[in-house]
């Protein structure tokens, strides 16, 4: 499966959901392509990173690519692996629309403020027209860096349900430091000593609902 | 001829693909490959961003450290491949 995951705001978790994908699906014996299609890099810079910590590899093949080529090079190298996780900058770029054009899914995390949730119409415009490329696309939606507490989470979840281009996952990952503490050792949250379980929970919740609900 | 086929409306196939991903902006390392790929405007510098291992620096600034005029890290840069590109003849 193909799963790309997007969105045309920045700062919003997306590489770090990418790389606890690869990462994740990779430690369950897939292989799996990590493509790092945002000119940040932080998805390779995270690999790098695991270069270090596993002398042994990442466990997982992560390439660069930019503009059409995600398209061309991700459509010759799918054969090869059984799944690629694509990485793209929070802007509509080439870049993310050449990663629609061959995506099984796209994933878009949103962050419950209001600048993060005005950028729903624009995403959800750009998928209906890649739309016509890959009529097969499908598009889901969850909430993350969530609120501790308040009503700000349910605001947003309810916004992304209205939206019929998304089919919302009502899947919500908290704000939580591990993550940011494991990507700083290029690790998955799940891997990080000592363990958050609630970030591993919900990080988790969101690999289950992509590759074991059968989306393709 | 004056009967002319039917004219086929274009099948969802014949999409054209590359004009839907261009309606996106560009990525600035697009740029670059494009740059790098027509080769250098005119004789002005290309800017390459280069990403070293930080124990890989510590021998270049050891070896700059070691020199009896410091020179710039980009200078001890630009020597090393010269170096190596007279090496290898090319």
């Amino acid at each position: 499966m193909i799963v790309t995951v997007g969105g045309t705001k920045g700062g919003t978790g997306k590489s770090t959901v990418a790389t606890n994908l690869a990462v994740i699906r990779s430690l369950e014996g897939h292989d799996v392509l990590l493509v790092d299609a945002d000119d940040q890099q932080s998805s390779v810079d995270f690999t790098i990173q695991r270069n270090r910590q596993f002398p042994e590899g990442a466990g997982y093949t992560s390439v660069k690519l930019t503009g059409p080529a995600v398209r061309t090079e991700t459509l010759r190298l799918k054969e090869k692996y059984e799944d690629i996780l694509i990485d793209v900058g929070g802007r509509d770029t080439t870049s993310q629309r050449a990663a629609l054009a061959v995506s099984d899914c796209l994933v878009v995390p949103f962050v419950p403020r209001s600048f993060d949730m005005w950028t729903i119409e624009q995403i959800a415009e750009i998928v209906g027209e890649m739309k016509v490329a890959n009529p097969y696309l499908k598009a889901f939606t969850f909430v993350n860096k969530a609120d501790a507490r308040g009503q700000d989470n349910e605001d947003a979840a309810e916004m992304l349900r209205e939206n019929e281009v998304f089919t919302f996952t009502n899947i919500f990952i908290g704000y939580r430091k591990a993550f940011g503490n494991a990507a700083g050792s290029g690790l998955a949250v799940t891997e990080v000593k000592p363990q958050d379980p609630k970030a591993t929970e919900e990080m988790m919740i969101l690999y289950r609902y992509l590759f074991d609900t059968n989306l393709k | 001829m004056p009967i002319s086929p039917r004219p086929k409306e274009k099948s969802a196939t014949a999409v054209d693909v590359d004009a839907l991903i261009a309606r996106g902006g560009s990525v600035a390392s697009e740029t670059d490959a494009r740059e790098t790929a027509a080769g250098p405007k005119g004789k002005d510098p290309t800017p390459v961003v280069l990403r070293i291992p930080a124990d890989l620096l510590e021998r270049i600034e050891g070896a700059r450290a070691a020199r009896p005029v410091r020179i710039p890290r980009h200078t001890w840069l630009l020597e090393a491949v010269a170096e190596k590109l007279e090496r290898d003849g090319v």
